[in-house]
């Protein structure tokens, strides 16, 4: 393809912003001349505008979902090429259950899932490419909603890459700070994954009852940080506040009550035979099957592995906290659901370890207000309620990151959904989604 | 005119009059099984509810009644138009029309059958059709999968449920509401001679009207309403009516063929007579049935939802067989003691 | 890759765990550069393998053979940055729509903000100049000397 355009050339200063949307009309000529007789990219709206010339397909019944190209890949072809007796079901990116954004086209036989493509992007926002064009404070802003659930551990990952490529440590009180926050986060997290997992399966009360939990836990957070779900809390080097009064009576109060709100869950599901029939040999993933497709967090340990971040790979002060990592054989749903819990109590009894261990001093460090790392590259991983998150950021010594990439633990979960569903019903693919905790947000980043 | 004719229009005003009499009382049945539902939940998951609409909320489910004829009456572009109209009807009528022979009090019932039992199953069990009409003519994979799921689970609880009440048709043996309700005055209350029919019958009568655990055909989490999804405005008001009505009946029929039917409990007088009886029977009829709705609030409150093939399963190998044991033994005992 | 089989199967290194797998642009005139870290319990830090690609022709070896988890880490790979992994089976875009043409994490694709700057005024972001197809790499690679070429 040539051009008679000239693109900028990325070293120079930007020219003066031309106004967007209003090109002078003789420049308008000059790109339609310079596009003919050329092989042109096809503008979405003129496709559509060819699209209206017929009359669409209505999405219900027998359209296959991409209908007008060929596959593109074997797998692809696998999946939408329909046998005798089958036929697809699009269920989502709009369905009461994907949680957020997610779209599954499901191959059934009956009800019987035979295979399944997650199609992925819903909710994709770019959030790599915009962090590489701020500066490193706003980065923190940037990451916090990625994955909702666990705006915390969004930041800390960042944070502690940071800390390593411009070479500061936060103060140990801060690193407290940070470990005493990010396992409310968690709490709060898995709490609202048992509701999920409920309400999935039909229940309807267990998710109100997370939410109590939740809900003092959120304006905890919202006591120390000034925010409800979307934080900004950490700092390059540090946090942004101290622990306040206000926090701090929150947390006494929350510390009386979060055994009692769990143990309300735990009796309307734990022990009910309709959910241990409903979840028990679920969606089985063995050990091998979880490592291979990279599996992390609460859904590896569910399987056997002893696996956790916090312990192969200490970030401060978990070096300095006692904890066993806890793991479960089953690998189902029932497995990941007990897993779920099970980390739920060692976070409370972390939480404890954490506010008798405070240390006092600083919780920032000396940072300018616009950071310039040396260049150069950092890799730091956190584990977050959905498994290991991690942040490489690559420094080109300018006061933005030349390279910004995270890892999402429940996009790389999503992987195993076409290993586990076939041969489930469509009942079984939502509780199994839902065991496996996936936050569309942070699958899409 | 001779005295037959007359008699003969009498019996049809009256027929008239009680049918018309009962379509009307099921649309405030639906409205208080509704706020029911709405306001028991919500205290048993801790919340306030509605309660922005009238004094604390009560007027809540009306509101939601009213919304559905202000709506917008969609249908699919490719949906077959005469059977997607006609299935709510056909799913509301026949919840409607099999509260025609229950009784409600002494003498206050609408059509007094001596086969009424069997003209009750054979309505209600009118209303899969329906469902199955829904599922299939609004022509979305959604729909038509809940539409076969409610084929498939209406089917194997209807015979559970027929085969528990054959039971206490066998005690008491009439197939008349009325007479069953008298023979309970004379003999207790049927649940103390069927204490297998009845756990049986409260299983299956929940999963013949889709209520928790048993909705699968509507079950949101999976396909989406089911035979409703591409329902809207008083369509989809007839189908959320006809199913909270079928609730109110099926815990009236319960109460009627095992507690009681009209029957004050023990410590009271049965019955009493005159006016005063009748509004003495209304009260414990509706006490007895609202608090089986209840029952049935209070478990979509707290159980998950089994599965299709769970549903299936405890069907054919559970139900059947022990409500086969329960028929079975309770003829024997008819005959033995010659009841 | 065999580098990597190595380190995942010799019992002296054993990096069981496949962490992360990134792509890295290196700017017009440069490189691609695909980077893994891998862990393993008898070494304490996460190991680095970093991969260099050609710009022009942007293809590696895919891993997706020995972890299979890497097959969206690819894909993404591919859809954000238009590196194509050989042997992996389900190379498509995972984030962006089947139809979309462009690679947006390559550092010579503008943001809107600065496509304004573009000849096109950001009004049509597909048929920028730094929008190229993947199914014409060749011709890519032909004009890659020419002035406002594809690189």
């Amino acid at each position: 393809m040539t051009t008679t355009r000239k693109r900028p050339a990325p070293d120079k200063p930007a020219p003066k912003r031309a106004p967007r949307r209003k090109a002078a009309p003789e420049d308008e000529a000059a790109l339609r001349a310079a596009a003919e007789g050329q092989p042109r990219i096809p503008d979405p709206l003129e496709l559509d505008a060819a699209a209206r010339g017929r009359r669409p397909e209505y999405y219900g019944f027998d359209i296959v979902p991409p209908p007008d190209r060929p596959p593109q890949t074997e797998r692809e072809r696998e999946v939408y090429t329909l046998g005798d007796g089958e036929m697809l079901v699009n269920m989502g990116p709009q369905h009461p259950s994907t949680h957020g954004v997610m779209r599954l086209v499901l191959k059934v036989r009956g009800e019987v899932v035979i295979d399944l493509d997650p199609v992925l992007g819903y909710l994709h926002r770019g959030i790599e490419k915009l962090c590489e064009n701020a500066t490193y404070t706003t980065v923190l802003t940037y990451v916090d909603p990625m994955d909702y659930m666990s705006a915390m551990h969004n930041e800390h990952a960042p944070a502690l890459a940071f800390e390593k490529l411009y070479g500061i440590k936060a103060p140990r009180r801060a690193e407290y700070i940070r470990a005493l926050v990010v396992e409310l986060n968690r709490v709060f997290s898995h709490g609202l994954m048992m509701g999920f997992l409920a309400l999935d399966l039909g229940g309807l009360t267990p998710i109100l009852y997370s939410f109590i939990n939740r809900d003092q836990v959120v304006d905890m957070l919202s006591a120390i940080s000034g925010q409800r779900m979307l934080f900004n809390f950490f700092r390059v080097g540090g946090v942004n506040f101290d622990v306040n009064d206000e926090f701090l009576s929150r947390l006494g109060t929350w510390r009386a009550e979060v055994l009692d709100t769990i143990e309300m869950n735990e009796k309307l599901l734990t022990e009910n035979e309709i959910f241990a029939a409903r979840t028990k040999g679920m969606g089985t993933l063995t050990a091998r099957q979880a490592i291979d497709l990279g599996v992390s967090g609460p859904n590896l340990r569910a399987s056997g592995v002893a696996f956790d971040v916090r312990k192969a790979h200490p970030y401060p002060p978990y070096e300095e906290l006692e904890f066993e990592v806890i793991t479960q054989q089953g690998g189902d749903t029932y497995a990941r659901y007990i897993q779920r819990i099970a980390e739920l109590k060692q976070s409370i009894h972390l939480i404890d370890q954490i506010v008798d261990r405070m240390p006092h001093g600083p919780v920032q460090a000396q940072v300018p207000g616009i950071i310039r790392p040396k260049p150069g590259r950092a890799y730091a991983a956190v584990e977050s309620p959905r498994g290991l998150y991690s942040v490489y950021a690559i420094s080109d010594g300018g006061p933005n990151p030349y390279r910004f990439r995270m890892r999402d633990p429940s996009f790389i979960s999503l992987q195993v959904m076409p290993k586990l569903m076939p041969g489930h019903l469509i009942a079984d693919t939502m509780a199994i989604m839902a065991s496996l905790d996936p936050i569309m947000g942070g699958v899409d980043k | 005119m001779d005295q037959g004719t007359i008699d003969l229009i009498l019996g049809l005003g009256r027929f008239v009059v009680a049918t018309t009499l009962l379509l009307l009382l099921t649309v405030p049945t639906a409205f208080i099984v509704i706020q029911m539902e709405i306001k028991i939940i919500a205290q048993m998951q801790l919340r306030y509810g509605p309660n922005r609409v009238g004094p604390r909320g009560i007027f809540q489910s009306t509101i939601h009644g009213f919304k559905f004829l202000a709506k917008e009456d969609q249908t699919p572009d490719r949906a077959d138009v005469p059977t997607f109209t006609i299935a709510p009807w056909m799913v509301f009528m026949a919840a409607a029309m099999s509260m025609l022979v229950v009784p409600f009090a002494p003498g206050l019932v609408a059509f007094d059958s001596t086969i009424g039992v069997i003209y009750f199953f054979a309505i209600i069990g009118l209303s899969v059709v329906g469902l199955l009409i829904a599922g299939w003519a609004s022509y979305n994979k959604y729909s038509l999968l809940g539409g076969l799921r409610s084929a498939a689970q209406m089917v194997s609880y209807e015979i559970p449920l027929t085969l528990s009440i054959v039971g206490v048709v066998v005690l008491t043996g009439s197939l008349s509401f009325t007479e069953i309700v008298q023979w309970q005055q004379e003999h207790g209350w049927a649940f103390i001679w069927q204490l297998v029919g009845f756990p049986i019958f409260l299983i299956a009568a929940a999963a013949e009207i889709n209520r928790a655990p048993f909705d699968m055909i509507e079950a949101d989490s999976e396909i989406v309403a089911g035979p409703f999804t591409e329902y809207s405005g008083m369509r989809f008001g007839f189908f959320f009516f006809a199913e909270y009505v079928a609730l109110f009946i099926m815990s009236a029929i319960l109460v009627t063929l095992f507690l009681g039917g009209y029957l004050a409990p023990w410590p009271f007088p049965a019955t009493l007579d005159g006016f005063v009886g009748t509004l003495y029977g209304l009260f414990w009829f509706f006490a007895k049935t609202y608090f089986f709705v209840f029952v049935a609030v209070w478990v979509r409150a707290t159980l998950p939802r089994v599965r299709v093939d769970q549903l299936m399963g405890a069907s054919w190998k559970v139900l059947l067989p022990l409500a086969l044991i329960n028929l079975f033994v309770t003829a024997i005992v008819v005959l033995a003691f010659n009841l | 890759m065999d580098a990597l089989k190595t380190l995942r199967d010799d019992p002296a290194f054993a990096f069981w765990f496949l962490a992360d797998a990134a792509a890295v642009d290196y700017g017009v005139g440069n490189w691609f550069e695909v980077v893994y870290h891998l862990y393993s319990d008898r070494h304490p830090a996460w190991l680095r393998v970093r991969v260099k690609v050609d710009r022009s022709n942007p293809v590696t070896p895919s891993i997706t053979s020995l972890w299979e988890g890497a097959m969206f880490h690819e894909r993404e790979m591919y859809d954000m940055m238009g590196i194509v992994f050989e042997g992996n089976r389900d190379l498509r875009r995972i984030y962006m729509s089947p139809d979309y043409r462009s690679f947006p994490q390559r550092k010579d694709f503008l943001l809107p903000d600065d496509a304004a700057d573009s000849p096109a005024a950001g009004n049509r972001p597909l048929e920028r100049p730094e929008t190229w197809d993947l199914t014409r790499l060749e011709d890519a690679a032909a004009h890659r000397d020419e002035p406002g070429g594809p690189v």
